[in-house]
């Protein structure tokens, strides 16, 4: 391995891109590999606009589902069972 | 007040897929936790801790003992399932973006059914992933499995989460 910060050609590849995807998504690839995404994504607008979707498509998920709330029955419950030194936790 | 039930409890829920599974799963994690409280020092990861001990006791009370062997046919599934779906659609007719067809269409109730109909194994690796953001080492020490398991457990569950929104929203035109 050399020390260039050089791209490697073979990641220039939308293949290797995505064989990343989930990881980036995420964020379990490394700052090194997170870069080769990154710079790809800048090079390649299909695999951009996949991606981009993807990440939408997450935090609408977590976004929306954030509505559910515990009912409120259920966290009176939990107070009256444990006291209100726990009520930290 | 109890600054973590409602992401207790909404992965209670999605992992017993029912309301009262869900309230008695999360009354038992804070009975359990508050029995060990002693050992729990500050400083560690309440969240974390808590999260642990839920996924314990639904994995050792709640989840089905079947071991059904994981299908192939997962792997197959394209990448951008959701996507060239969505992008098909927007070039036939000139409707919506993906991206705007995502945000307007999917609903919570299109999201709590697509992960309700996930196998067991891949609901609790993207409860935990996606819905909680914990990383794949945390998953992996809460499920008790090897990281890549999480990896591909999730990779599966992501796939069959966009073909199962994307049944949903033909399902359910709005």
């Amino acid at each position: 391995m050399n020390e260039t910060s050089q791209v490697p050609v073979e990641f220039n590849q939308c293949q290797q891109a995505v064989r990343r995807l989930n990881e980036y998504l995420s964020r379990e690839l490394n700052s090194d590999e997170t870069d080769l995404v990154q710079q790809h994504l800048q090079q390649c607008k299909g695999c951009f606009d996949k991606f981009h979707f993807e990440e939408t498509l997450l935090k609408t998920i977590r976004a929306k589902i954030s509505s559910v709330s515990a009912p409120s029955g259920l966290r009176d419950s939990v107070l009256r069972l444990l006291g209100r030194d726990a009520s930290g936790l | 007040m109890l600054p973590h039930i409602d992401a207790l409890y909404r992965t209670a829920l999605g992992m017993t897929r029912n309301p009262q599974d869900a309230d008695d799963l999360v009354q038992d994690t804070y009975l359990r936790a508050f029995q060990y409280f002693h050992q729990f020092e500050g400083g560690t990861n309440a969240r974390a801790w808590l999260f642990r001990i839920l996924t314990n006791l639904f994995i050792n009370n709640y989840r089905k003992r079947t071991r059904e062997p994981e299908r192939v046919s997962y792997d197959e599934m394209e990448d951008f399932f959701l996507y060239n779906r969505l992008a098909d659609a927007h070039s036939s007719d000139g409707g919506l973006t993906p991206e705007a067809a995502i945000m307007q269409k999917v609903e919570v109730e299109a999201i709590q059914d697509a992960i309700n109909k996930l196998p067991d194994e891949y609901r609790e690796a993207v409860i935990l992933s996606d819905m909680n953001e914990f990383s794949y080492q945390d998953i992996s020490e809460m499920l008790e499995i090897p990281i890549g398991t999480v990896r591909s457990r999730l990779s599966r569950g992501r796939k069959l989460i966009q073909k199962s929104l994307w049944a949903f929203t033909q399902e359910n035109p709005r």
